[in-house]
């Protein structure tokens, strides 16, 4: 039996709690597309390629964009990376040469990842006035099936590991941040503290800090903008903890004051 | 897991192991120690005692837990020549305190829509929450924060926001020595600009009720506190300012190798003597006068709500007593100067204290206990306890995360619930409002029963919240 087939990343983000009109898709159900199959039968699940890597990577959603362009039907988020681009690249074209020989037709235009919110009907100019950038982590490689009504349940996946996690801590915030270096450590803690308060987002810089007292450091002179700015629920990112090398990563045990 | 020695009611000894120059003291009861996880602020107390030149004990108060270096309830006193002084060991919010005042009308004159307006006028008055600094007033300038540093509160009062008499009722008359301006980042100066007058966010609240049980009813009355009356309290601290007074030096310290050896960085310390040591301490000072006169505009604007709306004057509002509880300061114990640090922890000055007005060194000094918004807080008398140097608690502790809490309350509407209690509560964000539920916090009734038992603190009066603001 055929079905409606596509391969996505699933995400988690802060969404807003309100929206212009239009259809919604259900948050746990936003994805951003790999590769679409179309109607199809089932592919093999045992010979799906594992992706060589196992975070989940972070983005950014950084416009709001109505595709097709001609004769706008859905409203997307644009997808700007912050981690794992590469990766997710050179994944999305290893499933491609998975996918082809089993005869799926494909989308050959290049990869311009997009994440859908809604369809039809809807006022673009309300979408464009609403939208801020929105911060991104990926949690999972998923084979979805369409079964209408913007429903995607998924047949198949392989979680990731989140590029932040959050902890207890009895006063204060405290996160697991991941990154392959400390670069990313820093892009994924501004992402963590940015789930939080979303305009802790815009003072995040392109820097690459090489130890944590930098990344920490760097993090503080963020809060200090954003306080002197806009107030900021965070007081400062405390010096505790050090980092611990994991498989091919590092997590550092992030606490923030708030 | 840590060895305790009961050695009297709610009084427990960490024995001293290799490293410490110290034993640890832990005030609490079985009770209160089996509701959170200790062990993670007991290694913190174990931490501290390794810091040179302390002296007597590192102490953990009944509302212990885990803070940054030192645990959050702590106390720890060094020996000025010998000693160091550590931005860890007072905290980010420097001088983050609580003020409490008396209004000379019941419960009656909140009824009807009283209440409600009253909360809306100084949800007006007084900003709270992110982002909501002094829109309407000028931002401080730098003569001003020079006034701030020679006069402290006194600087609030001068520019008509409260009465000389205030000062006499505020710890060290709202004032520490040795603030210096320049020894503050042009990044805190802004931070703090327009941030005078305002609360904040997280678990800082404006707070007003009713004075419900009297346990010393002789001296509630000689400190004119009366059954039934209504009570307002203000909980903030020295806000953007002192964080960054905080990070700033601890930016400097951790550059200057003063971390080295030390088993969490988060303890950084410099020699009291040394030239670093006494810049954080001008700093330091800066924020705590920063801070008073904070807490003081925030009394102006609600002296001016209750004005406003129940034609109160500014004048009937009396200040019964301001504290800090995060704090250095040098004091004399037991004929010894020390520099005492006091993180999450109140200074609790028996009878007889020379820096005390002369009612108080009759009676001994107000402790401010905050609990939670829905079951009470306390006002407590200071015993003078010389094995805490003179400290108590600061307030119940959490029981429960952030996150915990947020979880458990998700989809539930917190403000018609805590309407149900009795208690209306505005906020900024519903979110801070889930965080700070009363259950997110330890039951303060048994942690003042343990701060009494161990001789810290004497219960006075019982105060059960009504109207509640928070960030």
């Amino acid at each position: 039996m055929e079905k409606r087939l596509f391969i996505g990343l699933s995400v988690e983000a802060p969404w807003p709690h309100s929206y212009p009109k239009g259809r919604m898709l259900e948050e746990n159900g936003r994805h951003i597309t790999l590769a679409f199959l179309g109607n199809v039968k089932m592919p093999d699940f045992k010979t799906f390629p594992k992706p060589p890597f196992q975070l989940g990577g972070a983005a950014l959603a950084s416009s709001v964009v109505f595709l097709p362009k001609l004769k706008p039907r859905v409203v997307a988020y644009q997808i700007d990376w912050i981690s794992g681009k590469e990766e997710m690249i050179a994944y999305r074209q290893e499933l491609y040469r998975w996918l082809e020989p089993q005869g799926y037709s494909l989308d050959q235009r290049p990869f311009h990842p997009h994440l859908t919110i809604a369809r039809s009907p809807f006022v673009e100019k309300d979408w464009e006035t609403h939208f801020h950038p929105l911060p991104l982590i990926v949690t999972g490689i998923h084979l979805y099936e369409s079964i209408g009504n913007l429903r995607y349940p998924t047949l198949f996946s392989i979680p990731l590991i989140p590029i932040f996690e959050e902890f207890e801590h009895t006063a204060d915030i405290a996160f697991h941040i991941r990154g392959r270096n400390f670069r990313e450590l820093y892009a994924h803690a501004t992402l963590a503290m940015s789930f939080d308060f979303s305009p802790f987002l815009q003072y995040q810089k392109e820097v690459s800090p090489s130890t944590l007292e930098e990344v920490v450091q760097l993090l503080n002179q963020m809060v200090s903008s954003c306080d002197r700015d806009h107030g900021c629920p965070f007081k400062a990112v405390s010096y505790h903890g050090n980092v611990q090398e994991e498989e091919n990563w590092m997590t550092w045990e992030m606490v923030v004051d708030v | 897991m840590f060895k305790l020695k009961k050695i009297a009611p709610a009084t427990y000894l960490m024995e001293q192991e290799a490293g410490m120059l110290v034993p640890g003291l832990i005030v609490a009861t079985e009770e209160i120690m089996k509701q959170i996880d200790f062990e993670k602020p007991l290694e913190q107390v174990r931490n501290v005692a390794s810091l040179p030149g302390i002296v007597g004990h590192s102490i953990a108060m009944p509302d212990i837990h885990w803070g940054y270096g030192f645990p959050i309830g702590g106390v720890a006193a060094m020996d000025p020549e010998t000693g160091v002084i550590s931005p860890g060991g007072v905290g980010y919010d420097i001088n983050c305190g609580v003020r409490l005042a008396i209004i000379p009308e019941s419960l009656k004159s909140l009824e009807g829509s009283m209440g409600d307006k009253l909360l809306k006028r100084i949800f007006e008055l007084v900003p709270s929450g992110v982002g909501r600094g002094q829109k309407k007033e000028r931002g401080l300038s730098d003569r001003d924060y020079r006034e701030i540093a020679q006069f402290g509160a006194r600087f609030a009062i001068e520019n008509g926001k409260g009465f000389a008499e205030d000062l006499e009722h505020i710890e060290s008359k709202g004032f520490i020595e040795d603030a210096d301006p320049e020894a503050v980042s042009d990044v805190a100066k802004s931070r703090g600009q327009k941030q005078l007058g305002t609360i904040g966010s997280g678990n800082h609240f404006v707070e007003i009720g009713e004075v419900e049980t009297l346990y010393q009813p002789s001296l509630a009355k000689q400190w004119g506190v009366e059954k039934g009356q209504l009570y307002l309290l203000i909980h903030s601290g020295s806000r953007g300012f002192g964080h960054q007074v905080c990070q700033d030096t601890l930016d400097d310290f951790l550059a200057k190798g003063y971390g080295k050896g030390l088993p969490d960085r988060q303890l950084v310390s410099a020699p009291i003597q040394s030239e670093d040591g006494k810049h954080y301490f001008r700093a330091m000072s800066m924020a705590a006068n920063f801070a008073f006169n904070n807490r003081q505009i925030i009394l102006h604007e609600v002296r001016k709500a209750f004005h406003d709306v129940l034609g109160i004057s500014p004048e009937q509002i009396r200040l019964i007593y301001d504290v800090c509880h995060n704090i250095a300061k040098f004091e004399t114990h037991e004929g010894r100067r020390l520099c005492i640090h006091r993180k999450g922890a109140t200074r609790a000055y028996g009878p007889g204290a020379e820096e005390l007005n002369p009612l108080f060194r009759k009676t001994g000094q107000p402790v401010l206990v905050p609990g939670d918004m829905g079951r009470a807080s306390h006002l407590m008398v200071g015993m003078g306890n010389p094995l805490t140097f003179c400290s108590s608690c600061h307030g119940a502790g959490r029981a429960k995360s952030r996150i915990q809490s947020k979880r458990s309350w998700k989809g539930r509407d917190i403000f018609d619930f805590m309407q149900k209690q009795g208690v209306s509560v505005m906020a900024t964000s519903g979110r801070t409002v889930a965080e700070e539920m009363p259950d997110a916090y330890k039951d303060v009734d048994r942690v003042v029963d343990a701060v009494e038992d161990a001789k810290l603190a004497g219960k006075v009066a019982r105060l059960k919240p009504r109207l509640v603001i928070k960030g």
